[in-house]
């Protein structure tokens, strides 16, 4: 026998339950939107490679990016430094690591905000794959990158591999923060990264 | 001289449709490291020519050691090519290494292999102020509503069932 009341109990109880996750999941920083992105992948076709030259330039047009680069290093607790809070339109080569256009990662972090301010990558988040970047570097060749993702992670777990060691063809990655606020010594709880793989260069 | 050519294009064509690696070229000899920049503790892959030798040849570099390969003919076009991998010890430091093959005829290629050595740190940078953040606190709304929808369900649930047996 068919019983629509209890029938409607059940759904409404499920409905429930669901909004509950959903409100747990966007207090932790997890997006039901990003379970159904396209894996990263990497352009088909040639690619250069370029000989190591640091960066001195980065321009976004699709998302009004255009902003000096200089070398960061590594703060004392062993993650990449960052320009100074108060440089809002500035970004940071990691220069232990591969230059725009040499094989593997090379690392660009740059600020979502300062304390009271949007910062150089706060639209970081809005760039979607296919999108170009153009990073210009010091023996006047502009390296142009297309964007593979965009993806949120948890500051503390970052996939290493897939971040740092893809030595398979010239890329880069660019950092930003992201997620909730945590503050204290650890800001924003999360990263947000862009992956992005060389497909032309030219003079500048 | 055409068919060292051939070969040239063929081996091109081998190592994928990578354009320009770091090589070097002396009477048809070569050399090629994929990738030619790299992280210590990783391994790089050797390509090279030497010509028609069948004897072993050394590819040595101050990144690696010495490599010795032994060429291989390969079926199709009869021709010898030297194929090996290396590993750049995880100690080495970063820099630009010379890489030389040595070819039994006492010619030879150099090429360039770069070298990084970072500590790879699991934790992400800290890069924001705080200026756009939200309150950690989001979602709570959508946790009291649903938890509130998800009772007045249970609710629902065993009115009905009394309804029922009452009647």
């Amino acid at each position: 026998m068919f019983r629509p009341s209890r029938f409607l109990a059940v759904v409404i109880v499920l409905g429930g339950l669901f909004a509950v996750g959903l409100g747990l999941g966007q207090r932790h920083g997890f997006s039901l939107a990003d379970m159904f992105k396209p894996p990263a992948k990497a352009p088909a076709g040639p690619f250069p490679v370029l000989d190591p030259s640091p960066p001195t330039r980065i321009n976004i047009p699709s998302i009004g990016v255009s902003a000096p680069v200089h070398a960061v290093g590594q703060e004392p607790d062993g993650t990449i430094a960052t320009p100074a809070l108060h440089l809002r339109n500035e970004a940071g080569w990691y220069r232990e690591g591969p230059s725009p256009g040499q094989y593997g990662p090379a690392i660009i972090v740059g600020h979502v905000d300062t304390k009271d301010k949007p910062a150089v990558f706060h639209r970081l988040r809005e760039l979607s794959p296919g999108q170009r970047i153009e990073i210009v570097r010091r023996d006047r060749t502009v390296a142009i990158f297309e964007v593979n993702s965009v993806e949120q992670f948890g500051k503390e777990v970052l996939p290493v591999p897939r971040v740092y060691q893809d030595f398979t063809r010239p890329g880069l990655r660019l950092i930003t923060c992201g997620g909730n606020w945590v503050g204290g010594s650890t800001g924003y709880a999360d990263n947000v990264i862009v992956f992005a793989s060389l497909i032309e260069s030219r003079k500048a | 001289m055409r068919s060292v050519l051939r070969a040239t294009v063929l081996a091109l064509g081998l190592a994928g449709a990578v354009a320009v690696p770091a090589a070097a070229r002396a009477d048809g000899e070569y050399l090629r490291i994929t990738p030619s920049t790299i992280q210590a503790g990783f391994q790089v892959e050797i390509d090279a020519y030497c010509g028609d030798t069948v004897n072993p040849v050394t590819v040595s570099s101050d990144a690696f050691g010495v490599v010795t390969i032994t060429p291989r003919q390969d079926p199709q076009t009869n021709k010898y090519y030297i194929r090996g991998t290396a590993t750049v010890p995880s100690n080495t430091k970063a820099g630009a290494y010379k890489v030389t093959l040595k070819c039994p005829s006492q010619q030879g290629a150099v090429t360039t292999l770069n070298v990084v050595n970072y500590a790879v740190q699991s934790h992400g940078p800290h890069t924001g102020g705080g200026f756009l953040a939200t309150s950690s606190t989001s979602g709570t709304p959508m946790i009291g509503a649903g938890a509130a929808v998800a009772g007045a369900g249970v609710l629902l649930f065993f009115v009905a069932r009394r309804r029922r047996v009452q009647a």
